[in-house]
């Protein structure tokens, strides 16, 4: 539904900061009744992707790269008045980065495809230190945790975060997903029950009874 | 190539938990020891390249905190795969390999005088898997190749 010229244009303003024409752009796939899945993997995070390897190639910099991902965030809003109602009933999950983890657009782009599938989301962003989120998850009782990690640096507080989690709230599913594992070593994950590692956002969408794109 | 550097990381032995206990407890001052090294070398751009020198400072932190990662969870084929990230990304920024010959030498340095001996003995093995395959790293992440 997200032709390749349409992507290269999006892409093109979306380097530029042209916040206009990015909306533009979505807003007329909204009015086109585009899956919000599909918006999100074929557009935001396919361009993420896209903007994150041209930083590693050098050819942006890294105060580009972060005009395109605040500028996604802010597109994402416009998906909001399209969710489906949330019933009473939905069950509800959490997602946090966790503690030193400070790239959080991955996050929010699960929390929100969980939203999409009828959870009742609550996403609390980068950067959570263990205690607040424990207490959190306490305050809440969601069926589901999602914990969200993209530097292999930040592991141990992933791992230290399962295990407290664990320790606490026995009962509770909980995932995993960023890039952490990008060249693998999801492995050490095995050891804990009740938990299960997503790959992308395409698999969360699978894995919510979605098709997938 | 990438294959044979992988299995040869595979014969590398993952620290103890007391030595990697040691480590993250000193890691703040080994980051900082290291970082002032590189600069008091005095020739830090001519292998890092022009404008680079947070960029370094960023890597010696996130190269430090990696390692303890590694550490605790130790797979070779992640540990070949993200120094080839690193050597591509770093190299695109205007990197050299001189500057892994230089830092890994100053972080063997720093960690031999301020870790106990039974520790840097543990450490150091990964510390020179990398350093003695730069030539590799380097091969595998020219352009041309990638």
């Amino acid at each position: 539904m997200i032709s390749k010229d349409m992507y290269h244009v999006y892409l093109t303003h979306l380097l530029k900061g042209d916040r206009r024409a990015c909306i533009d752009i979505v807003q007329r796939l909204l009015n086109n009744g585009i899956a919000l899945e599909t918006l999100y993997v074929d557009l935001f995070q396919k361009s993420l992707y896209r903007v994150g390897k041209l930083w590693e190639l050098n050819e942006i910099s890294v105060a580009r790269e972060h005009l395109a991902t605040t500028l996604t965030e802010s597109l994402m809003d416009m998906a909001y008045p399209h969710l489906p109602q949330i019933a009473v009933s939905a069950q509800k999950v959490v997602v946090a980065c966790t503690a030193n983890e400070l790239h959080q657009v991955g996050g929010r782009m699960a929390a929100d495809m969980f939203q999409f599938h009828g959870w009742d989301a609550h996403y609390i962003g980068a950067d959570n230190p263990l205690g607040h989120l424990l207490t959190f998850v306490d305050e809440e009782q969601p069926d589901l945790v999602g914990l969200s990690c993209s530097m292999y640096f930040n592991l141990p507080q992933l791992i230290q975060a399962i295990e407290s989690l664990r320790e606490n709230f026995n009962h509770m599913d909980l995932c995993v997903g960023g890039q952490v594992f990008n060249w693998g070593g999801e492995e050490v994950l095995s050891r804990f029950k009740n938990i299960e590692y997503i790959e992308d956002l395409n698999a969360l969408s699978v894995q919510l009874g979605g098709d997938g794109r | 190539m990438k294959d044979l550097l992988i299995e040869s990381a595979r014969t590398l032995t993952p620290p103890s938990g007391e030595t990697i206990q040691i480590f993250e407890n000193r890691v703040g001052q080994l980051i900082s020891l290291a970082s002032r090294h590189l600069e008091e070398r005095g020739d830090m751009d001519s292998f890092i390249g022009p404008g680079n020198a947070e960029m370094a400072w960023d890597n010696n932190g996130n190269f430090a905190r990696f390692m303890i990662s590694m550490f605790k969870a130790y797979q070779a084929d992640v540990f070949v795969e993200t120094i080839l990230w690193v050597f591509q990304t770093y190299r695109s920024h205007g990197f050299k390999p001189r500057y892994w010959e230089v830092n890994l030498g100053i972080w063997l340095t720093v960690m031999a005088a301020e870790l106990p001996e039974t520790a840097y003995q543990e450490l150091r093995p990964f510390y020179t898997f990398i350093s003695d395959h730069v030539s590799q790293f380097t091969r595998l992440t020219d352009k041309d190749t990638v």
